[in-house]
């Protein structure tokens, strides 16, 4: 396509799609560092992330500012206005895995408030599907790539089976020991946490395929 | 038919032509009744010369003439012995410019059904006119002084005058040539108010140069651009909604989304 008309216009959607980008970026690192601190034991970095947080939020504000400044003045039609509504809607999903990211490490840090061994192999495992699938969605997002994006479902049929497999060790290790019900919640609260970063990937997917193709799906029904 | 309505202009690969020259190249589309549909596209896409087919207004112009059928009601216009003056009754016309005869407000919308011989006894033309000013929501602006002269008025107060002039004919169809394009926004929404209320009784197309105003003010949608031949090409035609939020070709999303090259 040519584009002769509204260049304005344009490098404005292109700088809110890569202000989208530059939100997953951070909320990949906060999700990853948020697993580095539980695994690593490393306090310091926990609380580096919940103070990062508000990093993201500012962002989302920012991004969301913009949207609601273009549907205003420039009434985007067709492309442009599923470009912005996907954008919207994208970084209310970002928003709220760097909430999940926060939970995690803060959970860590009221583990060690009464420090005890932490099982971590299940719930790693876990983070690592939700921040791989978190990637692709927004590889998809960047590259409008709909294949990519269909891809990221599966992806989460394994976390939902994942999950459910951590949730039941985690029951038998509470059962067996009651000095670790303690620790048990919160691994169940990390867990959960993963669970619903990995179902807000698939949300991401979801409106890449909307910003494409104009079809509204539901990818994890 | 879209959406339960029934077709009330069915256009067959229609073929215009100004002399020598092509200006709309195999044009079919159905034009759904009691809807509004708006026709868009950059100057020169054959948008106004498609909607004049639908009424023979070309027919004035030297030279021109058309190929292929438009079925009002599933008779062709164009047939041979086809009457004009009857079609124009059925076909009503609205222009860009609010264009009153410098007459009165009741005489304008008098004029029609007087040549047409419509009411004969006085009583019952009061009736119509009134009425026609009451369905284009000019009645109570204009009711104290129906002899005022309608040159009197304000542009958009023209503009609906001229639309009751149409409707005062109980035509079928109305067609309208950018009928905003003078007025300012209050009055440009005044009238697309009225088209919602009109669109319950007649079919409505309405060229605009205004995409926004298409978006918002008809319920189907067909966009022409210039082809290759130089002349004009029925692009995409659906429901509004539809063309505004997907459309289906790459040449209506430039166009809508304000891209072009």
């Amino acid at each position: 396509m040519t584009a002769m008309g509204r260049t304005h216009f344009g490098k404005r959607l292109q700088r809110l799609s890569e202000m989208v980008m530059e939100m997953g970026a951070l909320t990949q690192v906060a999700l990853t560092r948020a697993m580095r601190a539980l695994v690593e034991g490393d306090q310091d970095l926990a609380r580096e992330v919940v103070a990062a947080d508000a990093q993201i939020n500012d962002l989302r504000l920012a991004i969301e500012q913009e949207c609601y400044l273009l549907l205003a003045t420039e009434q985007p039609v067709a492309g442009d206005m599923r470009a912005i509504v996907a954008a919207l809607t994208v970084v209310g999903d970002l928003e709220r895995i760097g909430d999940h990211a926060k939970k995690i490490a803060r959970a860590y840090l009221r583990i060690m408030e009464n420090p005890r061994p932490i099982p971590t192999d299940g719930v790693q495992r876990l983070a690592d599907i939700a921040i791989v699938m978190l990637g692709r969605a927004m590889s998809a997002y960047g590259s409008r790539d709909i294949p990519a994006a269909e891809a990221v479902c599966v992806d989460d049929d394994r976390a939902d089976a994942l999950y459910k497999q951590i949730f039941d060790a985690t029951l038998t290790f509470m059962l067996a020991d009651p000095q670790q019900i303690g620790v048990g919640t919160h691994l169940l609260q990390i867990a959960h946490e993963l669970e619903r970063s990995a179902d807000r990937a698939t949300n991401i997917a979801e409106r890449v395929i909307y910003a494409a193709t104009g079809a509204l799906l539901d990818l994890n029904p | 038919m879209m959406d339960g309505t029934m077709d009330k202009i069915v256009v067959e690969h229609l073929n215009f032509y100004y002399g020598e020259k092509r200006a709309l190249t195999d044009i079919s589309i159905a034009i759904p009744d009691r809807r509004i549909t708006a026709l868009i596209g950059s100057s020169g896409c054959g948008k106004s010369t498609f909607l004049r087919c639908l009424n023979r207004m070309n027919d004035t112009i030297r030279g021109a003439h058309a190929e292929g059928q438009v079925l009002l009601d599933g008779e062709d216009i164009y047939a041979s012995g086809a009457d004009v003056v009857a079609l124009r009754s059925r076909v009503g016309m609205v222009f860009q410019r609010p264009n009153p005869f410098p007459q009165s407000v009741y005489d304008n919308v008098a004029f029609g059904p007087r040549v047409l011989g419509m009411v004969v006894r006085n009583g019952r033309l009061d009736e119509l006119v009134e009425q026609s000013l009451r369905e284009v929501q000019l009645w109570d602006e204009v009711k104290a002084n129906l002899k005022q002269d309608a040159l009197g008025l304000s542009l958009g107060q023209q503009q609906r005058l001229c639309i009751a002039r149409v409707i005062a004919v109980r035509p079928e169809v109305i067609l309208m040539d950018e009928p905003c394009s003078a007025l300012d926004p209050i009055a440009t929404l005044k009238v697309e108010e009225l088209m919602r209320g009109l669109s319950d009784d007649y079919a409505i197309v309405i060229v605009t140069h205004n995409m926004q105003q298409a978006a918002r003010a008809s319920d189907y949608t067909a966009f022409f651009n210039i082809g290759d031949d130089r002349a004009g090409h029925l692009i995409e035609f659906g429901a509004t909604q539809e063309v505004f939020m997907n459309p289906k070709h790459q040449q209506t999303e430039d166009y809508i989304t304000g891209r072009f090259g």
